[in-house]
């Protein structure tokens, strides 16, 4: 009992320190009073009896203070007196707080901000059960140009049976729908999958079912699934849509289902999900390398992605072996097929630059951290005396040592709170940057883990910087400290050591996270002036998708794009216009093998799967793509015309070397079949002309760069979905509003979507590389920024100690410019040592920084040299100051100072 | 009760000092600290000068537990100061603190004895 009411009144005692307080203080110093009575009876004067009575007292602030330990709880109460104690400390030292606090903040929210993004893009698993079974598995005809396919509905078929490390498999491809009628249309992007999808996903719609397994075969009713967003956006949220027929692209369909709120694989602007169809039994074996859907697939408990590749390479030597005439062809494409982890696939490319970034912003941590520790070390010798007088007041070690942490703690935890603040608001702005383009940037968001990465950070932090001045604190003098009034060094040579080191260490850093920053800035405005081989400025972009019921006919397909087109060069400040399946820059693109007349293909040479490009007449004069031979199409390349084609510089080095390609013919097969049948001889495309090569998916050859280009007309092959390319004489975004009023006018039902004027779209393409390198200019900055803060704050401090030395030398003889060499000799020494760590630090991450780079080398000497030169200049300003301080001592007050 | 019964050697020590200022403030009656101080050293065989520092927190540890209770009166000498009188409680663990602290020199006796 007497324990428990203990407990309580020691509880109490923690909430209302002051009154047991006031007691304590009225009662010691009643027992004093009456000490002091005694020794005034024992015939003291009134004088000695108080000394005498405070010395047979003992230390007073060491009882109370183990009146105080009874009292209340210890840890809490010493942790609240020194919290106390420490934000008293740092008010009264605003300018240091200041710095230290802004340092701290800019530190901590750039890491809460990287990490945030790493941990959401690469460490969380993805959003569904057991995710880390999920695989991607897709074809590739390296040898042809073709890196990386899809899966074809044979394969996939095949694999159902054959590949038991698969537990379930599905197809998806990407569709796109009109929904609603009239001026409220808008377009939609689906997924076709199979009724499997959601089974390899294990997630279920939240409201109604899945698709049955007879809904993915040719010929069934349609279904179609919502997203939570579609839901609510387009109906309003009532529960009442299952069962009911909605219009999609003017057809009937029935919604089965409605997914759930947080829902979204790969691309949050797929917002409907529709039965993939087709007739497992009259599938022709020739669409086997129609490549054409992606295919993924969840493993088996216990089966690895070595099994599965295993066991997809095995079906894969089966198939080729059946191929017959086919099978060299097929061996010398290096066909074949990848299993990859989904969760690592999704982000191998954004992988090496989010770690290099994570580890930039580590480096920006540390040089924050060495900044602080200097500062702290440099007001902690500043208060020796105020420790050394609170020892010598009864205050044990171990008490200052806490009180000095403390007070390191409360920074941190204070800086880093604003910082992790500051970052998580931050996140906004990097969205405007781009962040969401990333894969999963969609996913980004700061959870608990961030928050406790970050919290460890601090602490982590906290303890190191409090560390250093113990570290000083423990070879102190205790006494000399006293007796020298302050007027050295008192930490002596060991902590000036290792404030200069910890200076030439952010000059070091600061030099590696630069020269990151300008090797990539660098890299990216090389990437900028990459010319992508057409003209970009002025050109207008977007796609239409023909309403399926509207346009069967190739006939009324080619139609309609002729009468828009004609609509649209008749809008004033159009200048030319064209058509396209394959939108350069664009989502939408192709590309398929040809035979060449005459052209003997040597043994072991691969087919070629070059981009193929169906294009109205007006579409190379749009880009402005420069004829080499021959001519552009015309109006009369018709259905009805003899079929053209015309190839790229590439290709026609290729197949017509030395040779004249124009009046040559290629031939483009539909189906593996016709790679061995005898070419009908109707189906040949004559080339009637060679244009320059030019980008069509990237600045720069990624992994998706298929091998040259040819083009035949639109009007010989239509098909459904369209890109448009219009050469305006102004801004082309401008224009946007009238071209897509003379499609409402052509037809109510043609919606020109996915609007962007060209040179935006090749930027897109390069986001993935603006946001590292924005990223890490900022990052250099800051480190720019508190490695100069560093260098002030030392030499500084040493003027600041050094004032009677600088006063004796002046007093000596040594004139003002004597001092300021000096100082600044002192400054470039730490500044030399950080940039030749620096040096030897880029040399050994020069690798890492290369991956990273396009068009310039890792050690490349402008970047080095200016690099260097921006440092050295900061640091001589940093040094600057303190040094004309230090020439401006006047040595009459130097050593007549206290 | 446990920290009673703890063995460390710090804990023992803190109870001896509680019982001695039971004891004292059940034979004297209401005493304030000098008071105990003086009446501490003026007991003890040889003169050990206790420590306020150890007092103190024996009187807040007392108080607490509800074993003494302190008032603010005058002294003889028109001072103020707190008088610290034993509670009924304190008297109860008076008796037991005793009873244990005599089993526990025995046993110290004992096991000293077989060892010299």
């Amino acid at each position: 009992m007497s324990q428990l009411r203990r407990f309580f009144r020691r509880l109490d005692s923690f909430l209302r320190p002051a009154r047991a307080e006031d007691e304590l203080a009225r009662e010691v110093a009643a027992h004093r009073a009456l000490l002091e009575d005694e020794y005034r009876l024992r015939g003291l004067a009134a004088d000695e009896a108080r000394v005498a009575a405070a010395r047979a007292f003992g230390g007073v602030e060491l009882s109370k203070d183990r009146q105080r330990d009874a009292r209340s709880f210890v840890w809490l109460e010493d942790a609240r007196r020194d919290v106390g104690y420490a934000a008293r400390l740092l008010g009264r030292s605003p300018a240091f707080t200041a710095v230290a606090l802004l340092t701290l903040a800019v530190s901590i929210g750039a890491n809460t901000a990287i990490f945030t993004i790493v941990r959401s893009v690469l460490l969380r698993p993805l959003p569904f059960p057991a995710s880390e079974r999920l695989v991607f598995s897709y074809d590739r005809f390296p040898g042809g140009g073709v890196e990386r396919a899809g899966t074809s509905i044979p394969n996939y078929i095949d694999r159902l049976t054959a590949v038991s490390a698969f537990e379930s498999q599905a197809l998806y491809r990407y569709a796109g729908f009109r929904i609603g009628e009239g001026a409220a249309a808008e377009g939609v992007t689906a997924f076709a999958v199979t009724p499997s999808f959601f089974r390899v996903l294990s997630v279920a719609p939240q409201l109604g079912r899945p698709f049955a397994e007879q809904e993915g075969r040719e010929g069934h009713a349609r279904v179609a699934i919502l997203s939570f967003e579609l839901w609510k956006q387009a109906f309003g949220g009532d529960r009442g849509i299952l069962g009911r027929d909605v219009r999609l692209s003017g057809e009937p369909y029935t919604v089965v289902g409605v997914m759930p709120e947080d829902f979204t694989f790969l691309n949050p602007v797929v917002r409907l999900y529709v039965p993939l169809t087709f007739s497992a039994e009259d599938l022709p074996e020739a669409s086997r390398f129609s490549q054409n859907q992606e295919q993924i697939a969840r493993l088996a408990p216990g089966a690895s992605v070595a099994q599965a590749q295993q066991q997809v390479d095995a079906l894969n030597a089966r198939i080729v072996e059946r191929m017959g005439e086919l099978k060299p062809l097929l061996l010398n494409t290096g066909y074949g097929t990848r299993v990859v982890s989904l969760s690592e696939d999704l982000v191998r490319r954004v992988r090496p630059t989010l770690q290099l970034l994570w580890g930039g912003v580590l480096l920006v941590l540390l040089i924050a951290s060495a900044n602080i520790t200097n500062l702290v070390l440099v007001r902690a010798a500043a208060r020796t005396r105020e420790l050394v007088t609170r020892q010598a007041l009864g205050a044990g070690e171990r008490r200052i040592a806490r009180q000095l942490l403390v007070e390191t703690l409360l920074l941190t935890l204070v800086g880093g709170a604003i910082g992790l603040v500051a970052g998580a608001g931050s996140l906004g702005w990097l969205t405007s940057l781009g962040i969401a383009d990333l894969p999963r940037g969609h996913e980004i968001r700061l959870d608990w883990v961030v928050v406790a990465f970050v919290l460890a950070l601090a602490i982590v932090q906290a303890v190191v910087i409090g560390l250093a001045p113990l570290a000083q604190l423990a070879g102190l003098n205790f006494s000399t400290a006293l007796r020298e009034e302050g007027r050295t060094s008192t930490a002596g040579r060991g902590a000036g050591l290792i404030r200069r080191g910890l200076v030439a260490v952010q000059v070091a850093l600061a030099f590696v996270l630069l020269i990151s920053a300008g090797l990539l800035f660098t890299s990216f405005r090389q990437l900028l002036a990459v010319d992508p081989g057409f003209s970009a400025e002025h050109v207008l972009t977007g796609s239409i998708g023909l309403p399926a019921g509207r346009y069967q006919t190739e006939a009324e397909q080619a139609a309609v794009v002729h009468r828009a087109l004609a609509e649209i060069r008749r809008l004033p400040g159009v200048i030319s216009a064209g058509g396209t399946t394959f939108l350069p820059f664009g989502y939408t693109n192709a590309s398929g093998g040809i035979l060449v007349e005459g052209y003997t293909m040597a043994p072991d040479e691969s087919l070629l799967s070059p981009n193929q490009l169906r294009v109205t007449p007006g579409f190379f004069e749009a880009l402005g793509i420069p004829l080499r031979r021959g001519r552009y199409f015309t109006e009369h390349d018709t259905a009805g015309s003899p079929p053209v084609a015309i190839v790229d510089e590439r290709l026609a080095r290729r197949f017509w070397p030395g040779r004249d390609p124009i009046g040559g013919r290629i031939f483009k097969p539909e189906s593996a079949d016709e790679l061995s049948a005898p070419i009908p001889e109707e189906r040949w495309m004559r080339v009637v002309g060679v244009v320059a090569e030019v980008k069509l998916r990237e600045l720069v050859a990624g992994e998706d760069t298929r091998i040259g280009a040819y083009y035949f007309p639109y009007a010989q092959s239509p098909e459904h979905h369209v890109s448009f390319v219009v050469r305006t004489s102004g801004d082309p975004m401008a224009a946007a509003g009238a071209v897509r009023q003379a499609f409402t006018r052509v037809d109510p039902e043609l919606l020109f979507e996915d609007v962007a004027a060209m040179p935006e779209r090749i930027e897109r393409t390069l986001h993935g590389r603006r946001l590292p390198m924005l990223l890490s200019l900022a990052f250099g900055a800051i480190a720019l920024l508190l490695a100069a803060i560093g260098i002030y704050g030392v030499l500084a401090y040493q003027v600041s100690q050094r004032t009677r030395e600088i006063g004796i030398r002046m007093a000596l003889g040594g004139d003002a410019a004597d001092v300021l060499r000096l100082i600044l000799r002192e400054g470039a020494v730490l500044v030399g040592i950080g940039l030749a760590a620096g040096i030897a630090g880029v040399v050994g991450l020069r690798q890492v920084i290369a991956s990273q780079l396009y068009g310039i080398g890792a050690l490349d000497p402008v970047v080095l040299t200016a690099v260097g030169a921006t440092l050295m200049l900061t640091a001589l300003a940093a040094c600057a100051i303190p040094a004309r301080r230090a020439s401006r001592v006047n040595p009459v007050e130097a050593l007549s100072a206290p | 009760m446990s920290s009673e019964r703890a063995g460390d050697r710090v804990e023992l020590l803190q109870g001896t000092l509680d019982l001695i200022v039971l004891r004292a403030l059940s034979t004297m009656g209401p005493l304030h600290a000098y008071g105990l101080a003086a009446r501490l050293e003026q007991v003890a065989d040889h003169p050990f000068t206790l420590n306020q520092g150890t007092l103190y927190p024996a009187l807040v540890r007392l108080d607490q537990r509800g074993w003494i209770r302190g008032t603010w009166q005058k002294t003889e000498t028109n001072r103020e100061a707190k008088y610290y009188a034993i509670t009924k409680a304190g008297l109860r663990a008076l008796g037991r603190q005793t009873e244990r602290w005599r089993r526990l020199s025995a046993l110290v006796d004992k096991l000293l004895l077989h060892q010299g």
